[in-house]
């Protein structure tokens, strides 16, 4: 399909003035799902298409998204999508397309909602909060590009995207720059429940009051000065614990440059600007950490670090850094609680069993009744051989004890109650799409026609043929009810299939092709 | 270095406890006297004398020395980093001061300003006074003699001495003396080096601090502190046969008011009695070999321990210098008692003997000796800790061939069952205040280390396991707090709610006063 555009560029080359939109090569398009709409980038053309179904119908939203297009984030929930333009890299006219950040908020039917914010500088980088309240943009240099002319990588933009605000501040640095961002939901401080920004640079921790963004940032280093060795955080969890009290929020980093997990409780501090500092504790675990937990244990709250080199877990009790090793009797590099609710700030809501899996080599599943291993550390993990190795595990919406782990030429849908693992055998390359709704999966090979429509709960499968192929799949809501799979071809000049994502029928097919080469500019 | 971490350490407990009147240890620690007032807080100790057995290695070897407290604040020196981490007790906060090269061995400060220690610099040769106050951190430096590695200090804060403790230097040659010593005068800032006796072994002042004194090997050495710079005075032998007399088999006590020291030499039935304004020295004879001396807080009166007849004999100081003949001799009958320990406050001497595995204590009130009483114990005797009211004591229990050990609660002034926990490493430290005892347990072998808190009034026992080593224990009283240090590279401590038994334990001293939260840069430059 590439060959077509080239040939309608040569078609229309002769035609004079035109704008640079022709020349500019179509590349390889983003393509991102929404609740109740398929996104597909059109960066060429700085814009968006917003395609949605109602009935027979396939409505299309265009929208504009800025010039030079180099970051996006969208919200778990996929109702609202932050893009980030850089605009030209050259600004010597006033009309040249200008940085910018657009929101999109597009609910389950209608049209999105769309916000733009005007951004002096050219940046990177947006992290956009779980809940869709904050967006932040930063520096954030891709491996092919590198940074912009000239950065800050400590300065932050914040938006307010509840009421439109922004704050610009620079972080106070100590020679690291910002690598990752946690949104925190609010969080029982000192001074009152509020939300947190965590962010990790290369060698230190911050800690920014969303909801009062005028304070100053708690810094902790996690380097000592002793020497020359680079603590870097690897990752951070944290927990809320007990919702009457405002000084037991807990924070755990995992690092990488020694054995160490890092907790910190938030206690409070009266006289300092932020009501609160971080009370500093190490836990040696005896190698490099891969995940973290904060799990709930019939001896209380503690964080669970998998040590795969060591083949491994340990308990730590944060008040204390004792530690209790459980022999996991295999190479287990990430945790996925189980069961309760999964907006949850404390590991009180969650579940007692974690599925433990995915280290390289690995071709094992673990499940861990973590609740009594505090006292009795032995015989509380059940490790399940697997055909293949574990490379992604998905959760399904509305079944918390269930998870997908997908291995090189099958998946396995896991019970982590009744620790059962059902096969399905899959083709070499296949690619899986799980519905939001937690109903089905999807799975398929990319730039094929050919689909398998798996239901969640009885596993029953039926095969879907497309009359197009498609390089990617999603199952979205319909307007006024039911599903549809939108089947994307976003290498194609935009192309897409719509069927019935309940009733699949291949006699039932919608179809657009050409969209990126409609209303161009 | 490891080892030498506990030997030093060990060290520092006889010093604890014998500067604030909480007993002693019947072990060859007994041997020094008090390091002098105010070098620890209430309710602060250090570890144990149990020597590490050969070749065993700390499991995480600590950048940290052993803390001092004095009120709210715990004090820990980092040789490495150079820098003194100060802890509030009340709000947990760490902050750290620069001291100066290779800060090591602390001691509190009192009569200043604020919270205050001192800390020897072991590679720069110098102290660093370090005050807190609502302004900061104040430090003030003096130059101080090579190896030295103790403090003494005054109970006003006007002076201390640090000084060289040959027995924490375990390898130096014979040809090394220690001799040299530093008297800072801290109201002045003044620094005074002076070489005393082969050897010192404690260094004191007298109640009205016109005097210090050094016991040495060679005698003890008399610095008069009244003139604008310390001056040293005679030196008093302790033998008039100085080739014969062994110091390593011998105690020396000095009265708190330093007129008189009494020496105790194994095997020996006599004390010796010397007045050390001019030297003059008397023997006691007494019917046995004196096995143990103790001296009551107010110099007032020694006990001595004759183990072979089974009899205390009570010393009036300092009317015994003038009447050696005049003392009361206390039978103890059908008991093995060969150590002491006077509890303060009271007029009990605590009498038992962990030369023999005897499971009991006697209590001899000395003004009514005819009413002495036996507390039956259920494990061997190894030490005995007396609270600063004397109301209370801990005993500690020899560790079994087994590797069994215990403590027990002993209350003193109620003649109730003693109350015995077991533990499940040897104790390796204790802390005691009138209402509570804390006592570190700690075994590297197996990895077990602990903390046990007793509330005295009842009795009760908590355990609560440590995720490390611990080095000392100790309690801030007004706060109801405890904590026990631990070895770990980057410093711990656990702090314990005494009302609650919630505890919470800090690591990473540096990375604490790292912390930037907009108002202090944490670390004082």
């Amino acid at each position: 399909m590439k060959k077509s555009a080239a040939s309608l560029l040569v078609l229309l080359i002769a035609c004079g003035d035109r704008n640079e939109f022709w020349d500019t090569p179509l590349g390889s398009p983003q393509v991102i799902g929404l609740e109740g709409s398929v996104a597909l980038i059109d960066a060429p053309a700085d814009r968006a298409f917003l395609l949605r179904r109602r009935g027979d119908q396939l409505l299309r939203q265009v929208v504009p998204v800025g010039r030079n297009l180099v970051a996006s984030a969208a919200t778990p929930d996929r109702r609202r999508v932050a893009l980030l333009a850089a605009g030209d890299a050259v600004q010597d006219e006033p009309d040249d397309p200008a940085p910018q950040l657009t929101l999109l908020d597009a609910p389950a039917s209608g049209d999105a909602t769309v916000r733009v914010f005007p951004l002096e500088v050219q940046h990177s980088g947006v992290a956009l909060d779980p809940r869709g309240e904050f967006a932040v943009v930063h520096a954030a240099p891709n491996a092919e590009s590198g940074w912009q002319l000239a950065e800050n990588p400590n300065e932050l933009i914040f938006f307010d995207l509840r009421t439109g605000a922004h704050v610009t501040r620079s972080l106070r640095s100590f020679g690291g720059k910002p690598k990752r961002f946690t949104f925190t939901p609010p969080l029982g401080l000192p001074g009152g429940a509020r939300r947190l920004l965590i962010v990790e640079t290369e060698q230190d921790l911050a800690f920014i009051d969303l909801e009062h963004l005028d304070r100053p940032e708690i810094s902790v280093r996690l380097t000592s000065g002793l020497d020359a060795r680079v603590v870097r955080p690897e990752g951070v969890v944290f927990d809320d614990g007990d919702p009457q009290r405002d000084d037991d929020t807990r924070v755990a980093v995992r690092v990488d440059g020694g054995g160490d997990v890092i907790t910190l409780t938030l206690q409070p501090a009266p006289n300092t600007p932020n009501g609160f500092t971080p009370f500093i504790n190490l836990a040696s675990v005896g190698g490099t950490v891969s995940d973290l937990s904060f799990v709930q244990t019939d001896a209380g709250l503690r964080v669970a670090a998998l040590v795969p080199a060591a083949r491994k877990a340990v308990l730590i009790e944060p008040d204390t850094s004792r530690t209790v090793d459980v022999d996991l009797g295999a190479s287990l590099s990430k945790i996925s609680l189980a069961g309760g609710d999964p907006n949850a700030t404390t590991a009180s809501a969650a579940g007692d069993v974690a599925l433990l899996y995915g280290a390289e080599g690995s071709s094992s599943v673990g499940f861990w009744s973590f609740r009594q291993a505090p006292e009795r550390p032995y015989r509380t993990v059940e490790i399940l051989p697997l055909p293949s190795a574990v490379g992604a595990v998905y959760t399904l919406a509305g079944r918390p004890n269930a998870r997908i782990a997908v291995g090189a030429s099958s998946l396995f849908v896991l019970d982590l109650e009744q620790r059962t693992a059902s096969p399905l055998s899959t083709a070499a390359g296949a690619r899986l799409h799980v519905a939001a709704d937690g109903g089905r999966m999807w799975v398929y090979q990319p730039n094929g026609t050919e689909l398998a429509a798996i239901d969640a709960v009885g596993l029953g499968l039926a095969r879907v043929q497309l009359q197009r192929t498609f390089s990617s799949v999603f199952d979205v809501a319909d307007e006024g009810g039911g599903r549809s799979l939108f089947a994307v071809d976003a290498n194609s000049g935009g192309a897409v299939t719509v069927v019935d994502a309940l009733n699949p029928n291949p006699a039932e097919q919608l179809h657009a092709a050409g969209l990126f080469l409609t209303d161009a500019p | 270095m490891k080892i030498s971490i506990r030997a030093m350490s060990a060290v520092v407990i006889a010093a604890t406890w014998s500067s604030w009147g909480c007993g002693g240890m019947d072990s060859a620690y007994s041997d020094g006297e008090s390091a002098g007032a105010g070098d620890r807080s209430p309710g602060s100790g250090a570890p144990l004398p149990e020597p590490a057995p050969p070749g065993e290695e700390i499991e995480a070897e600590s950048l940290y020395e052993a803390p001092v407290a004095t009120g709210h604040s715990i004090w820990v020196a980092n040789p490495k980093s150079g820098r003194v981490a100060h802890i509030d007790a009340a709000t947990l906060t760490v902050s750290t001061i620069d001291a100066g090269d290779g800060p090591s061995h602390l001691a509190g400060v009192p009569g200043r300003a604020g919270d205050a220690v001192i800390v020897l610099n072991e590679r720069s040769q110098d102290a660093t006074l370090i005050e807190r106050t609502e302004g900061g951190a104040r430090r003030s430096t003096y130059p101080t003699a090579a190896h030295a590695n103790s403090w003494a200090v005054a109970r006003s804060g006007r002076f201390a001495v640090a000084w060289a403790d040959a027995r924490l230097e375990p390898g130096a040659p014979e040809t090394e003396g220690f001799q040299e010593l530093t008297v800072l005068d801290l109201s002045t800032g003044s620094s005074t080096l002076l070489a005393v006796g082969y050897r010192p072994l404690s260094v004191g002042f007298d109640a009205g601090e016109t005097r210090a004194h050094a016991v040495t090997q060679d005698g003890i050495v008399s610095i008069d502190l009244t003139g604008g710079q310390p001056v040293l005075l005679d030196n008093v032998p302790l033998s008039d046969d100085p080739l014969g007399d062994n110091p390593l088999t011998r105690d020396v006590t000095v009265t708190p008011d330093g007129a008189y020291a009494l020496v105790r030499r194994d095997g020996e039935a006599a004390i010796d009695v010397l007045r050390l304004g001019d030297g003059a020295r008397v023997r006691v004879d007494v019917p046995a070999p004196v096995s143990d001396l103790d001296l009551q807080a107010d110099g007032t009166r020694a006990v001595a321990v004759l183990r072979d007849t089974s009899q205390i004999a009570v010393l009036p100081v300092p009317a015994i210098f003038d009447a050696p003949t005049d003392f009361e001799l206390v039978d103890v009958p059908e008991r093995t008692v060969a150590s002491v320990v006077l509890a303060p406050a009271t007029d009990l001497a605590l009498l038992y003997t962990n030369a023999t595995p005897v499971k009991s204590l006697t209590l001899v009130p000395l003004a009514s000796p005819a009413e002495l009483r036996t507390v039956r114990l259920y494990s061997p005797v190894l030490g005995v800790f007396a609270a600063p009211s004397g109301r209370n004591a801990v005993v500690l229990h020899s560790t079994s061939a087994e590797g069994l050990a215990a403590f027990s609660v002993v209350r003193l002034d109620q003649p109730l069952p003693a109350r015995i926990a077991a533990t499940e490493a040897p104790p390796f430290a204790v802390a005691l205040t009138d209402e509570h005892a804390v006592v570190a347990e700690r075994d590297d072998r197996r990895g077990v280390f602990a903390a046990q808190i007793a509330t005295l009034e009842t009795l009760a026992v908590a355990r609560f396991p440590l995720a490390s080593p611990p080095l000392a224990a100790g309690i801030v009283a007004d706060l109801r707090r405890a904590y026990v240090s631990q070895a770990h590279p980057d410093g711990r401590i656990t702090f314990f709610d005494l009302d609650t038994g919630a505890s919470r334990t800090l690591t990473g001293f540096e990375l604490g006063a790292r912390v930037v939260d907009g108002t202090t840069q944490g670390e004082t430059p």
